[in-house]
């Protein structure tokens, strides 16, 4: 099985001069936790969560609407390619602790986003004889890929800390 | 295995007095996602998420500090007690579709959380037909991630955003 089979193809994405304020809407209408950031010809250049957008709106105090996307989202992304198995998938989520990765395509186009979670909808498929995934295999993947994370690799991380603010 | 052997303790919590700059805040101090709400006894009256939090600064609007927990936090709380079994967790966290569940002891505190993360870290795989190392088979943990992930049917509409309407 390979990944254009699993991937979600229509993926909401975001452009990187949007304000978080239009993240957060897409994100709504959408009802998903993250957006691909598109740069020029819709190349995708970051990821987006609604965690980011919550500690982006904490670490600079102000309103959605004043905040840019482009500061809050993560810029180190990893991809992967439509033709790619779906155990190189596993080993890129793994190694890199992400759940979520873009698929890109001929001409560095967006082609559809593949979540662990499309991996595990589908564990039954992929564990049956057909399919050389061990459950070993997916364990070690999701054990690894749940760890907490560093906070300090939140793109804002290197703010200042705001100030504590009383209850109102 | 049950619940306490498992779960996060102590966990962080924030009041309903608190503002969301506060709960932002214990939230990424505390590198987590999801924060009990809590009364003068330790008592749990809500559940508040970083998503629940994105979205009322999206409708409405505002910065963290000028809104209140008791205004965002989702109040239908589901819990179970530490003396639980792991698939009793696994239950709640099926049925409720979510992905964190407070746990209380005998007398109705709050003693800890459990999360779809930290069951599927301790998942084992079935190591031939029928044998459990622990309980919780690598199976059953894929069913209830699943079943979580399931996408929301709520006419268009997220379940996400606690109390917040739609602007």
């Amino acid at each position: 099985m390979i990944v254009s089979e699993l991937m979600t193809a229509k993926v909401c994405c975001c452009q990187i001069t949007d304000s978080l304020e239009h993240v957060a809407q897409l994100m709504w209408e959408a009802d998903v936790g993250a957006l691909p950031v598109l740069a020029d010809f819709g190349r995708p250049v970051a990821m987006v969560t609604d965690r980011d957008v919550c500690m982006a709106a904490y670490l600079t105090g102000r309103p959605l609407r004043d905040i840019p996307v482009i500061t809050a989202a993560s810029k180190h992304i990893f991809h992967v390619r439509p033709g790619d198995s779906i155990e190189s998938v596993y080993a890129v989520m793994k190694m890199r602790r992400v759940r979520r990765l873009p698929v890109v395509g001929i001409g560095e186009h967006l082609d559809g986003i593949i979540t662990v979670m499309d991996i595990v909808r589908h564990a039954n498929e992929l564990l049956g004889p057909t399919e050389p995934l061990h459950p070993r295999q997916i364990a070690d993947a999701l054990a690894e890929i749940l760890r907490p994370h560093d906070p300090s690799r939140h793109p804002l991380a290197a703010c200042d800390r705001p100030p504590r603010v009383a209850s109102l | 295995m049950n619940v306490s052997e498992l779960m996060t303790n102590p966990v962080k919590t924030c009041t309903t007095a608190d503002n969301l700059q506060r709960a932002a805040q214990i939230m990424w101090e505390g590198d987590c996602g999801a924060v009990p709400v809590v009364d003068g006894e330790d008592s749990v009256v809500g559940m508040i998420t970083d998503r629940d939090i994105c979205m009322a600064a999206y409708t409405r609007g505002l910065a963290l500090w000028q809104m209140q927990v008791s205004d965002t936090m989702s109040k239908e709380v589901h819990q179970i007690l530490a003396s639980d079994r792991l698939e009793a967790a696994e239950d709640v966290m099926k049925s409720a579709r979510v992905r964190r569940v407070p746990v209380l002891d005998g007398g109705g505190r709050l003693v800890g959380i459990v999360s779809m993360n930290d069951l599927a870290r301790h998942a084992q795989p079935v190591v031939g037909r029928g044998h459990k190392a622990n309980g919780l088979s690598l199976g059953s943990v894929a069913r209830t991630l699943a079943a979580i992930c399931e996408p929301h049917v709520a006419d268009g509409a997220p379940a996400a955003g606690g109390e917040v309407g739609r602007p």
